[in-house]
């Protein structure tokens, strides 16, 4: 088990490696270098300056290490439009993208779940039909037209919900958060809701077609001879064996939603890593975009890095090997 | 385009499509939901590549414009009493129904080559992987497990972050997203392909390699992979039209469905919803029925699905 | 006191290449604590009539004509919530392969208290103990302890040991046995065979053992049921049917057992194959392959006769007593 975790470490630590080096080489085929670290109408004295710093002078391989090690202190470079280390500012925006896109997970799966499941169970009939084709339409509609839709309805037509923007927030451990203040919840939900649209369709469909194969063997008729209900059939012993694979996917799909996010919250005007990235795109900032990169790839390292030790701990058979090997 | 170009695009469209579905027609056509997805997905496409016929106004002739038409509701008449706004007119006095045909052609025209051409550098890449093994194989597979394990919204938002706005430039970045996808499907079939015996003959016979790749192994692999570019256009429609949302996909010179959604946003809060909720129909409707039609085609197709 | 009479029993199957009359009226009498071997081929409907008791035949499959009567009550004729209800505490069943029937990823604790508490309210506490009494009485040492792993943690004839085990829980009237010792070793399977006679006479128990190995049940039945092509081509109390076997496939059947009594003997052959169920022939089903087949065997199926209260036949052309001596 050990062995195992330490292995995944180091390929994790290659994947960051990988994409250090792509960034900083790709900055190079695209264009100057000292863009991404200085604004545009610099001084010719600051460009001079930031040159030295960040020894564009010297040799390349020699440039390569001084990117690693600043980043390594967390040093990005400074965005131009806010003014300050371009590591802080996303880490500042980071909760309330993580908690989005945490939300919307769990939106995703208390929706696509049981719906998937029962489509499974009446897969022949018309409501499994009816479900697999509303799922269809669940990942054809494009995420920010839903949003928009979502907007019409429920805050200008039915003014149930606020449209734009982050409620109130509550500290926990230095971090804002929206999901537990009082009213900064009903900011969030349909920005999430949003978000778990695409997400549900895609596990109902997996869970329906887990359902589909695990009726199919024999501990499902075992377990009919014993006289248990459909019910806990369906939810307890169907589920759990469905559940193994699944949870390998969606840990993987929150790196997703992290990314889909930044349409949610452009749409929403939720003030997320997303937004930053976005409004940074199209002022230029360019060291925020680099940050926002490295950090993206750490993020979905480190969530890879836990899904696959999850997914070890979750299989009984598995893990049970690994300890009697 | 030349009006013939376009018919025969659609011909050839149409043969690809029963081509496809070879002896499997009657598990297709198995319930009315088939013949409508179908129809519409027909009837779309043919508005797309007949727009320029078809369209009441082309929106991106300055001339045919008069900005004392802007924003006006839906059904409503022109100043000069010329012409009907079935859909309604945008901020510029551009008819929302002609940018909506329009705009169905940019989209439709860059989802649709920027699959093409990904999918022609993906089987290559695939195919050559799977005939080579060992470490050339394992390099591109890495190579390809590396790209995907990024979503791709995320590589195409920062290939566009630095390549700036353009049509081809969304292209590009459309098949820089895409080719690993068609490079790992391409792969899996080909090496289950490569193990069987029409292979073996093949290479007894003395064939030379590229003989054997794009002879034999190449037409037994496209029929499933033909499937998935069909979802996989439904998926890069809508990548394209988020990337117009957000402003960094296409110009505005020439609009997609995305764009156009884009530009009326802002109105949307105020009443004027024309100008965004019928592009977006549009674009869902389309998305909708790729999708319908391309999953039925998956499952028509698939040996091992019980009948 | 009968507790399962089966009349003119029919169970067909639809499926694309046909109508397969898996099961093609046949009848027993089970009495209380009676063991009663079924005996046939693969493809000759024995499971299939063990499902079809239970009500567990799966879809193409269904029940068209015929009677179970179950103390008197016509189980052919109850709803799905009636059947559930018997099914694990009234008739319980236990399979083929107990690796395929317990459900990998729950523990043997959970799959036991859920049959318990399926048809009594007992607090799960009061379930686990009865749990863990029955895996005592099959013969699991520690069972508390054992009571915590999972299926694939046994060995083969303990995962059986537990089947059996689940399907003693609620102190059924009937157990039906399909091949339970077919996957086991052939030591292993001398074992079981032992001990679940001994369980069923010790609690008055009635059993159905469904094998196609004559000599499995040679030791342990009350009384014997050949079936052939979906039918009961003889039955009787097990010593006559053995000793004097009247049918030309039973005949065959014993001959072709390897025994020390035999010694230097050729083994005799049934010639030919099993027939296609969804193809019968016209007339007897055994007729290609039978020695004594006679135009009229080709022609007519034979009706079942009694020849004595307690033993019926199938059969134009019977063994007669001189041919057996």
């Amino acid at each position: 088990m050990l062995v195992y975790i330490l292995r995944r470490l180091a390929q994790s630590l290659f994947v960051v490696g990988a994409m250090m080096v792509i960034v900083f080489f790709g900055v190079y085929l695209i264009g100057n270098p000292i863009d991404i670290l200085i604004s545009p109408d610099a001084s010719l004295q600051e460009i001079e300056d930031t040159k030295i710093r960040f020894g564009f002078d010297r040799p390349i391989h020699v440039q390569f290490l001084q990117f690693v090690g600043n980043a390594a202190q967390g040093d990005l470079g400074r965005s131009f439009v806010h003014g300050e280390s371009a590591v802080k500012l996303i880490l500042h925006y980071m909760p309330a993208t993580l908690e989005l896109a945490t939300l919307g997970l769990v939106f995703a799966i208390a929706l696509g779940l049981p719906l998937g499941v029962y489509a499974g169970y009446r897969a022949e009939q018309w409501q499994g039909k009816a479900i697999m084709t509303g799922t269809i339409f669940g990942f054809s509609l494009p995420n920010f037209w839903v949003g928009m839709l979502f907007i019409l309805f429920f805050s200008v037509y039915l003014q149930w919900l606020p449209s734009t923007g982050r409620g109130e927030t509550v500290e926990i451990l230095g971090i804002h958060l929206s999901v537990f203040a009082p009213g900064g919840l009903k900011y969030m939900l349909l920005p999430a809701l949003t978000l778990a649209l695409y997400k549900a369709s895609l596990v109902a469909r997996l869970a329906r077609a887990g359902t589909q194969e695990a009726l199919m063997q024999d501990y499902v008729k075992f377990a009919r001879a014993k006289g248990v209900s459909e019910s806990r059939i369906l939810f307890v012993h169907v589920l759990k064996n469905i559940l193994i694979p699944i949870v390998a996917v969606l840990g993987l799909e929150l790196g997703s939603m992290i990314a889909f996010a930044v349409v949610t919250e452009t749409v929403f005007a939720w003030p997320g890593m997303g937004k930053l990235l976005i409004d940074s795109i199209t002022k230029l900032d360019r060291p925020v975009i680099v940050a926002y990169l490295m950090m993206t790839v750490l993020v979905f390292v480190t969530i890879n890095l836990v899904v696959d030790l999850l997914y070890t701990w979750l299989d009984p058979r598995v893990r049970l090997a690994g300890e009697t090997s | 385009m030349d009006l013939l170009l376009r018919v025969v695009i659609l011909v050839v469209g149409l043969w690809l499509f029963f081509r496809v579905l070879r002896g499997h027609s009657h598990l297709y056509f198995s319930g009315p939901m088939a013949y409508v997805s179908a129809a519409m997905l027909l009837f779309f496409i043919s508005m797309a590549l007949f727009a320029p016929e078809i369209s009441p106004q082309n929106p991106y002739d300055l001339a045919q414009l008069n900005i004392m038409d802007s924003r006006l509701a839906p059904g409503s008449s022109s100043i000069d009493q010329a012409l009907v706004y079935h859909l309604g007119t945008d901020d510029q006095g551009r008819d929302i129904l002609s940018g909506i045909l329009y705009g169905l052609r940019v989209s439709l025209t860059v989802s649709l080559l920027a699959t093409l051409v990904a999918m022609a550098i993906g089987v290559i890449v695939g195919i050559y992987a799977a005939w080579k093994g060992g470490k050339t194989q394992a390099f591109l597979m890495r190579l390809v497990d590396l790209q995907l394990s990024f979503p791709s919204i995320l590589v195409a938002l920062m290939l566009m972050a630095s390549f700036g706005r353009g049509v081809d430039k969304v292209v590009l970045a459309l098949v820089i997203v895409q080719w690993a996808y068609y490079a790992r499907t391409v792969r899996g079939t080909a090496l289950a392909e490569t193990s069987k015996d029409y292979i073996a003959a093949a290479r007894c016979l003395g064939f030379s390699d590229i003989r054997i790749l794009f002879h034999h192994l190449l037409p037994n692999c496209m029929p499933p992979l033909l499937v998935i570019s069909t979802i996989q256009v439904a998926n890069t429609i809508v990548l394209e039209s988020s990337l117009s949302f957000l402003g960094v996909g296409v110009p505005i010179t020439n609009p997609s469905l995305g764009l156009l959604i884009s530009n009326g946003y802002g109105y949307m809060l105020s009443g004027e919803y024309w100008m965004s909720i019928y592009p977006g129909l549009a674009l869902l409707v389309i998305v909708a029925s790729i999708n319908l039609v391309g999953d039925r085609l998956r499952d028509a197709i698939n040996p091992r699905l019980k009948r | 006191m009968s507790i399962l009479e089966v009349q003119q029993l029919q169970t067909h199957f639809f499926t694309n290449s046909g109508v397969v009359r898996a099961v093609d009226g046949i009848d027993f009498i089970l009495s209380e604590g009676q063991v009663l071997g079924l005996v046939g081929e693969s493809g000759s409907g024995k499971s299939v009539t063990g499902f079809s008791i239970l009500r567990l035949v799966d879809v193409p499959g269904r029940i068209v004509g015929g009677r179970i009567l179950f103390r008197g009550q016509d189980l052919a004729a109850l709803s799905q919530q009636e059947m559930r209800a018997i099914r694990g505490d009234r008739i319980a069943m236990i399979f083929q392969d107990p690796l395929m029937t317990l459900n990998p990823v729950l523990r043997i604790d959970t799959q036991m208290i859920e049959a318990v508490r399926a048809h009594h309210r007992v607090s799960k506490k009061a379930a686990l103990s009865r749990a863990c009494d029955t895996l005592t009485r099959v013969g699991i040492p520690s069972a508390r302890e054992r009571l915590s792993s999972y299926p694939h943690q046994f060995s083969g004839g303990m995962r059986q040991r537990v089947a059996i085990a689940i399907a003693l829980l609620n102190e059924p009237d009937l157990i039906v046995a399909d091949e339970p010792t077919t996957a086991l070793d052939v030591t292993i399977q001398s074992q079981i065979l032992s001990e679940v006679q001994g369980l069923a006479r010790e609690s008055g128990t009635a059993l159905i053992w469904i094998t196609h190995d004559l000599a499995v049940v040679a030791g342990l039945a009350d009384e014997i049921a050949v079936m052939y092509a979906g039918r009961i081509v003889e039955s009787g109390p097990a010593d006559a049917v053995l000793q004097r076997p009247r049918h030309p496939y039973t005949h065959g059947l014993l001959g072709s057992i390897p025994g020390l009594s035999r010694r230097g003997k050729p083994l005799q052959q049934i010639p030919g194959m099993a027939p296609n169920m969804a193809n019968l022939p016209a007339g007897c089903a055994f007729a290609p392959r039978c020695g004594r087949a006679s135009e009229q065997c080709h022609s007519r199926t034979p009706e079942t006769q009694a020849l004595s209260p307690t033993r019926s036949l199938r059969c134009h052309h019977p063994l007669s007593e001189e041919e057996l001596a």
